[in-house]
């Protein structure tokens, strides 16, 4: 379980997050949707701890991670961002194996290596393995990311939860890949122990893929936020509706998705 | 052969050629020395005795340290260019870059300019010492200039132009210094902004091999977290990167290494930039294989361009600086072309 409490964060005087308050259960992906500017990308940085909060806390598995040491958090939580820009170019297995870096000392143990071919396998890049990164696609780079962010919390914790976290983990892909890496994100995120938070900005891509699975909304609240209550058809994905708008309607694309369902 | 077996047979290989061209560095020069004579050399010094010829004491009080702080300088400027490359996130990144060298160069010039005036004198420390401090100084404050309260994604960014900034300011002082010099000393400060190993004796090399250790240790320890680094400041944090631990860190050791380094043979250009990225070429990006190696190919590289300093124009030499570019680009211009590095 993932809770939120009461969480602020501003830049100079002006809150991009105010005062929210969150729940996210395992087993389940929540999607954040929203329009530029929501707060949603600000929202993800503070629940995987990039940045930390003016106010507020944080709890994986009802523990404050405020006071975590990077590694013990980097070994329970993994972030998929925007863009992931490489600055030095090297073969797709080295890459992947950085999502094994908080599990190992100076060099990757069996396990390790057994991991990265699995994720590699999962998401179709073990064919180019050895491939320089810089010579792949935008599609297959982005692939080859999902990789090493799943390689890092692959395995069960014994006694804890996992957390996964996308930042608009769908910019590059092509419709295929998009709905080839949304099951398999769902499946991933079904399993009992894996909180899983993703945040989309595109409305129609967020409808598109709501068709192939469903939404339900729950408890999101607080100034600045609200949700959706819209019906369930599957409790295997959450919906949270984010706007920087004080009213109270749902603007209308969102409602056309609400009715949808 | 992958992995890590091909980084230990290529280490192996830079090391030969590492201790390869210390002998010839140290057999040829001015003066040339035959096996037999460099044995008899260091077996006399060894054997205690005190009746070395001159020629024996060239040798022995010259020509060896010479060759000793050439390695320790180039490992030095290769490591410094690894580190901040992989902090920078960015290829074209020299060692000096944070306003280390040339602060150096300031507190030499202020030496040469001012240093009879104040009367100081430590002796050969002298000029060391004021190169080292002014390295030490400019460099923090670059960094006191580059900080504000929040770390935020840009602060290196910011560290970067800060550094380029601090370091313009630093050169057109060094211009002035010379400018404003007589011309022994204004000669001494173009001399000194080239580079020369001339002034290597076996003090200058405990100072630098002290500094050389001290560095490469720690730097050898966080080349994982560098190499999280690669894929962005944020992703390292993801990773489970303490960021801003490791920044000051890797700064630390640079300028620790650099500072001395410079304040005994002056501003030597070059090295720094392209020992990384051959071995990047070579072998790829991974810290864990680039920063002894860039230790082990800086080394010798500086020695290749001293030997040339030495030979070309004996009995006189050239300044180093002048030789460094003429070794290096050809194999980095050649290496850049003929494999998909930068793709």
């Amino acid at each position: 379980m993932l809770s939120a409490n009461n969480l602020t964060f501003r830049v100079g005087t002006r809150a991009l997050v105010e005062d929210v308050t969150a729940s996210f259960e395992p087993g389940r992906l929540h999607l954040i949707v929203g329009a530029n500017g929501a707060g949603k990308s600000t929202l993800i940085k503070l629940l995987t701890r990039l940045m930390r909060p003016h106010a507020g806390t944080i709890e994986y598995d009802g523990a404050n991670i405020g006071g975590w040491s990077e590694r013990e958090l980097a070994r329970r939580r993994a972030v998929l961002s925007q863009a992931v820009e490489v600055a030095f170019s090297m073969p797709v297995r080295e890459l992947v194996m950085m999502g094994r870096y908080p599990h190992f000392g100076a060099r990757p143990g069996a396990s390790d290596l057994h991991i990265c071919e699995e994720v590699m396998r999962y998401f179709e890049v073990d064919a180019m393995a050895d491939r320089s990164y810089g010579t792949l696609s935008g599609g297959e780079k982005q692939r080859v990311q999902f990789a090493r962010v799943l390689a890092q919390i692959w395995r069960p914790i014994e006694g804890a939860a996992r957390y996964l976290f996308l930042d608009e983990p769908l910019t590059f892909l092509d419709i295929r890949h998009q709905i080839d890496f949304m099951n398999k994100v769902r499946s991933f995120a079904s399993q009992p122990d894996v909180v899983a938070v993703g945040v989309v900005h595109d409305l129609s891509l967020a409808a598109r893929l709501l068709m192939i699975s469903v939404c339900l909304c729950i408890n999101i609240k607080k100034h600045g936020w609200r949700c959706s209550p819209s019906r369930s058809k599957s409790n295997s994905l959450t919906l949270f509706i984010a706007s920087n708008q004080p009213s109270t309607t749902l603007p209308e694309s969102l409602q056309a998705i609400s009715d949808y369902l | 052969m992958k992995g890590r077996r091909a980084d230990q047979f290529w280490l192996l290989v830079l090391f030969v050629l590492m201790i390869v061209t210390t002998v010839a560095s140290i057999r040829y020069g001015a003066i040339d020395f035959s096996s037999h004579d460099m044995a008899a050399a260091v077996s006399g010094k060894l054997a205690g005795s005190n009746d070395l010829t001159l020629d024996q004491r060239i040798f022995i009080q010259l020509r060896v340290p010479r060759a000793i702080l050439c390695l320790l300088v180039g490992a030095c400027l290769g490591v410094g260019g690894t580190l901040m490359q992989a902090l920078f996130r960015n290829p074209i990144v020299e060692p000096g870059l944070v306003g280390t060298s040339s602060g150096a160069a300031f507190g030499a010039a202020l030496f040469y300019v001012f240093g009879a005036l104040l009367k100081l004198n430590l002796g050969g420390w002298t000029l060391p010492l004021a190169a080292c401090a002014g390295g030490v100084v400019s460099t923090y404050i670059v960094f006191a200039l580059a900080h504000t309260k929040h770390e935020g994604r840009s602060s290196i960014l910011r560290l970067l132009l800060t550094g380029l900034a601090i370091n313009a300011l630093f050169m057109s002082g060094i211009g002035f210094l010379s400018y404003v010099a007589r011309d022994p000393q204004a000669r001494s400060i173009i001399y000194w902004n080239l580079g020369t190993l001339s002034g290597a004796d076996w003090n200058a090399v405990l100072v630098v091999g002290a500094a050389t250790v001290l560095g490469l240790v720690p730097a050898i320890a966080y080349a994982k977290p560098l190499n999280a680094l690669m894929i962005g400041e944020e992703e390292a944090v993801a990773l489970g990167v303490n960021v801003v631990r490791l920044k000051w860190i890797i700064l630390t050791i640079n300028v620790m290494m650099v500072a001395v380094a410079t304040a005994f043979t002056g501003v030597i250009s070059f090295v720094g930039l392209i020992v990384p990225h051959i071995l990047r070429i070579l072998r790829g990006p991974d810290n864990r294989f680039l920063i002894l190696g860039s230790a082990l190919l800086g080394g010798t590289l500086l020695s290749v361009a001293d030997l040339i300093a030495r030979v070309s124009l004996r009995p006189a030499e050239l300044p180093i600086g002048i030789v460094t570019a003429v070794v290096g680009v050809p194999i980095f211009v050649s290496l850049l072309r003929t494999r998909e590095y930068l793709s």
